[in-house]
């Protein structure tokens, strides 16, 4: 099992207490972060696990979209 | 956060991308519903490691069964709460517990499966997962 942070710590947790805490803009910047390192971690896991027939589409927060080959 | 469904699946089908029905809308935005959480408690049995990308260290958290090494890998995609948070870690570690046969009524019960053309329902989600095992020998997709 392997789980990616794709928020590299900064994750909606730190922000539970932060009135006012603007969460489009943490959105659009933890998008860009994972748009950036989410795909390219999924080769490296590939290299390092065994290849497989895995095939991604899409990627932003909360949704990652897989798609056989 | 939109989320419509519109096609019920009314049989499991022989590959992923039919299981979803094409006129359904991926979601699209984040809601409250997104940001609420209820506080877990235990000790996850995980470790932190990192996945070199492009010479970037990318933090992931390993979950990894006890005795012989895996033969699948399942990866987790975690919410805004990150696959740190405890009850990441904790889902992630019971998924590690579980071979197969036991992994997919698990994930049924409890995770939104969502693709590139709308969300499952959960009743949905066995079926998707029993399609996605058959035609990806070692690697599985979660999102939660």
């Amino acid at each position: 099992m392997l789980g990616i942070d794709y928020f590299f710590g900064d994750t909606y947790e730190k922000h539970l207490d932060e009135p006012g805490f603007d969460r489009p803009t943490w959105r659009e910047k933890s998008v860009r972060q994972a748009q950036e390192y989410t795909l390219g971690w999924v080769e490296a896991i590939k290299q390092r696990y065994g290849q497989c027939l895995m095939h991604a589409h899409r990627v932003y927060p909360g949704l990652y979209v897989f798609d056989t080959q | 956060m939109t989320m419509v469904n519109k096609g019920a699946m009314t049989k499991t089908p022989d590959r992923f991308t039919p299981l979803i029905a094409p006129d359904c809308t991926v979601m699209t935005a984040l809601t409250d519903h997104c940001f609420t959480t209820v506080q877990h408690t235990g000790t996850p049995a995980g470790q932190r490691i990192e996945i070199s990308v492009g010479g970037v260290p990318v933090p992931t958290y390993l979950a990894e069964p006890a005795g012989d090494p895996p033969r699948r890998i399942i990866l987790f995609f975690s919410d805004v709460f990150g696959a740190f948070y405890l009850n990441n870690q904790l889902v992630q570690d019971y998924f590690a517990t579980q071979g197969k046969s036991n992994l997919v009524p698990v994930i049924a019960r409890r995770v939104r499966i969502e693709s590139r053309r709308g969300v499952l329902q959960l009743s949905d989600a066995g079926a998707y997962l029993d399609t996605f095992h058959r035609s990806n020998p070692c690697l599985t997709c979660v999102t939660i």
